[in-house]
């Protein structure tokens, strides 16, 4: 049986998915106790072993005597709200095991590869005295990259086949993974796919895998402020941090203990260049002004509703091209302000 | 669909009320998934969230999966004959771990006669092959909207 109560962690994190009274008394304390434990997103496409890769992560820290809970998001029906959630299915070893706490998460609308309460949930598993938090994203695709603003080390997935070197060097989700994982190393397109990875790479980092020391000779800022901030550069005194590109056999187990390593290296490196601060006011700054959207749309439609507003009529309005849709979202806000 | 006129499809923006929650669970030795794979997908169709557990778990991952993802049902398919052992093991574990709350329903090729005593045993509903995905549905839906534990029969 697991050391801790997983009833009544399952039920704390039901609460604040569920919002209401009792969802808002748990937050409010999981913030105050700010325990802030170290959180590893794990991020790719659909189908490139993701949550087999967590699987063994999980047993891998869990095996160290750390408490771990798993968070799995899966997608929810854009139309009905309901949801499949298939990530358990491959974390046998992981969901067996005394330290480790599985739960699945449903999207809920959320867009961008996490869960509408994503952030509270982690806060709370932090109170709730859990050591090590790893989440596996929604099948993400090239813009999914609000795991970036959740998890202190991302560790992006690929596998092989999944395109050349110019897909390698787009924008988006391929510039915010502190750690990257080409999955099923055992196929025989890996190698080229693993050089792809590290080519892009090399455009954008100086120096080995991993730490680097100052380099006087590339003394180079990065000209991408987001990378500099998150990784350092050349011309940093403390130094710079070169995401390695690792293979894993996750299925096998092969490969998996190396990104273990890496990924706690990384975490250390944080800790040591004050970096672990500037994520954490990152993942804050983040989740105020996405909790301000998300009331103020709230806001925005119950005051709405109270005075009757025709909202069908608007988007006829739009649609029909007698209205443009900023002009009709003043309107829609112009509900906040008290009438007359 | 519901009628939008005069409303906001504020189902797209929040979601105060409480979604329900349903382990769809493979027990045993049983290799055929295809009935639990489409009860899923009519209680995704229904607005539930369905965790399903793959095949051939043991009635100890069930009830931890259960326990762990917090959910209102468990629903077990059976097709193998082994529905009496597996689901009184299923039952003893949750009450045993204090989640006899949590209500147990189960599905498949299940014969007529055995389910008095699956009943006896706190099954709260068997449904046989056959029964239309919309009634297990609305079955489910019903003990999500009222949780409370009732006796089976």
């Amino acid at each position: 049986m697991a050391p801790f109560d997983l009833r009544r962690i399952a039920r704390a994190i039901s609460a604040v998915e569920n919002g209401g009274p009792d969802a808002e008394q748990v937050i409010r304390d999981a913030y105050r106790l700010a325990r802030h434990v170290p959180v590893v997103g794990i991020t790719g496409p659909p189908g490139v072993g993701k949550s087999t890769l967590l699987d063994g992560l999980a047993v891998h820290w869990a095996e160290r005597g750390q408490t771990v809970a798993v968070l799995a998001i899966d997608p929810s029906s854009p139309h009905t709200g309901g949801a499949v959630l298939g990530d358990r299915i491959r974390m046998d070893r992981a969901a067996s095991h005394p330290n480790v706490f599985v739960r699945s998460l449903a999207s809920r609308g959320e867009m961008g590869g996490l869960a509408s309460a994503a952030h509270d949930v982690v806060m709370v598993l932090g109170a709730l005295g859990f050591d090590r938090i790893v989440l596996e994203t929604v099948g993400a695709g090239q813009a999914d990259v609000s795991v970036a603003s959740l998890a202190d080390v991302v560790i992006l997935v690929a596998m092989p086949g999944m395109g050349d070197q110019v897909q390698a060097a787009k924008a988006g989700i391929l510039e915010i993974a502190d750690l990257y994982v080409v999955n099923k190393s055992d196929r025989a397109d890996a190698l080229s796919t693993i050089a792809h990875v590290r080519a892009n790479v090399d455009l954008i980092y100086p120096g080995l895998p991993g730490r680097n020391v100052p380099h006087r000779a590339k003394a180079t800022e990065h000209a991408n402020p987001g990378l500099r901030r998150r990784h350092g550069s050349a011309a940093d005194a403390e130094g710079y941090w070169r995401p390695p590109v690792l293979s894993t056999c996750a299925l096998q187990g092969s490969g998996v203990s190396e990104v273990a390593a890496a990924a706690d290296d990384f975490l250390a490196w944080l800790r040591e260049t004050g970096r672990y601060r500037d994520r954490l006011h990152d993942r804050v700054r983040s989740q105020i002004l996405g909790a301000t959207r998300d009331r103020l749309l709230e806001l925005c439609v119950s005051a709405a509703k109270a005075r009757d507003f025709n909202f069908d009529e608007l988007i006829a309005a739009v649609a029909d091209g007698t209205l443009g849709a900023c002009e009709a979202s003043e309107r829609l806000i112009a509900q906040l302000v008290p009438s007359r | 669909m519901a009628s939008t006129s005069r409303t906001f499809r504020s189902d797209a923006i929040a979601q105060p009320e409480r979604r329900g929650r349903v382990l769809i669970a493979k027990v045993g030795l049983d290799g055929h998934d295809v009935g639990a794979r489409l009860v899923a997908r009519a209680l995704l169709d229904a607005g539930m969230e369905v965790i399903y557990t793959g095949l051939r778990r043991t009635p100890e991952q069930i009830v931890r999966a259960a326990i762990e993802e917090d959910v209102d049902v468990i629903g077990v398919s059976i097709l193998s004959g082994s529905h009496l052992a597996h689901l009184s093991k299923v039952r003893r574990l949750l009450e045993e771990q204090g989640a006899s709350d949590i209500r147990l329903i189960a599905g498949g090729v299940i014969p007529q006669e055995d389910i008095p005593a699956l009943r006896e045993l706190g099954v709260s509903r068997v449904f046989v092959a056959g029964t239309p995905l919309s009634e297990i549905a609305e079955y489910v839906a019903g003990i999500v909207r009222a949780p409370a534990p009732t006796q089976p029969g």
